[in-house]
């Protein structure tokens, strides 16, 4: 009995690997959660406002699909080459880490270059945060805050790229530090999932 | 996971999301596509949080950390605020 409660203490109060990981990346999933529900609160909101309003624009007026798609792309072939690097920095293959966060760099940006045309086009068109010229007024304020939170997070993301790979080509970054960069993209690139389909296809 | 598998993942990532786009381009309308979308966004989730983040392989107790914690709060606050929103667009109709 006495063996079994210090066995619980020792998992709950800490030790090396809490859940079986280490501290950092308990740490990564616990913001990736919190970061989560932030999203799904200001999804939620948006959902709220997209049935009560009778007069929600019709996407087809407003977005490009095929563009839309092309961001998409950008952005899953990022997730893609994140993941071939850190698989390389298991390995130890310090070229492949470099070549694929160098990839993965260049999709975000690409990815942040079509957001802030697209942001640009609607804003030309007539889009503010008050108003817009298809319908319901608060579509703007969605749209806005919501691709530009998730912007934010992609920006964000690619400073700690940018930096891991830095690290990583000086021989200073471990597997680990890898794998928490890795985590980070991926959730950015998970949250795109929710805010394409729907933005864009509902 | 081999990078065989990460580029695996990366195609059934762009094969689903293809599908979502030609249903919601029209193809498909109402609740069947409300359901095609909600499945073929559960596929995505399950895609780039198993095999792209490594869930799959990590410890139970987090993986249902995260899927609790993210999904069933979220679903939650969407089945609330959908009824109150169908409430508020039926009290603005004449």
């Amino acid at each position: 009995m006495e063996a079994a409660i210090e066995t619980r203490e020792a998992y709950w109060e800490g030790g090396r690997g809490p859940f079986g990981i280490g501290w950092s990346k308990l740490m990564m999933w616990l913001f990736i959660v919190t970061d989560g529900l932030v999203f799904a609160g200001f999804l939620a909101i948006y959902g709220f406002l997209r049935i009560a309003s009778p007069n929600w624009p019709d996407r087809s007026h407003i977005f490009h699909l095929d563009f839309i798609a092309l961001m998409t792309f950008t952005l899953i072939t990022s997730s893609a080459t994140m993941a071939t690097a850190v698989g390389a920095a298991r390995k130890g293959d310090r070229k492949t880490v470099g070549r694929f966060l160098a990839l993965t760099i260049v999709g975000g940006a690409a990815f942040l270059g079509m957001q802030a045309y697209e942001w640009s086009s609607l804003i030309r068109a007539g889009a503010t945060l008050e108003a817009n010229p298809w319908g319901a007024p608060l579509f703007g304020a969605c749209f806005f805050i919501i691709t530009g939170f998730h912007g934010s997070h992609v920006l964000s993301g690619l400073i700690v790229l940018a930096i891991t790979m830095a690290r990583s080509a000086a021989g200073k970054s471990r597997p680990a530090g890898i794998e928490l960069a890795g985590l980070y993209w991926h959730f950015v690139d998970l949250v795109w999932v929710f805010v394409f389909t729907l933005f864009y296809l509902i | 996971m081999t990078y065989k598998a990460y580029w695996g993942t990366w195609l059934a990532l762009l094969a689903v999301t293809l599908g979502m786009i030609v249903a919601g381009s029209g193809s498909v309308t109402g609740g069947a596509l409300l359901v095609l979308l909600l499945l073929g966004m559960l596929v995505k989730i399950g895609l780039i949080g198993g095999n792209f983040m490594h869930l799959r392989s990590e410890n139970r107790v987090l993986i249902l950390i995260v899927a609790l914690g993210i999904l069933l709060v979220s679903i939650a606050l969407f089945a609330g605020i959908a009824v109150d929103a169908a409430r508020v667009y039926k009290l603005s109709q004449p």
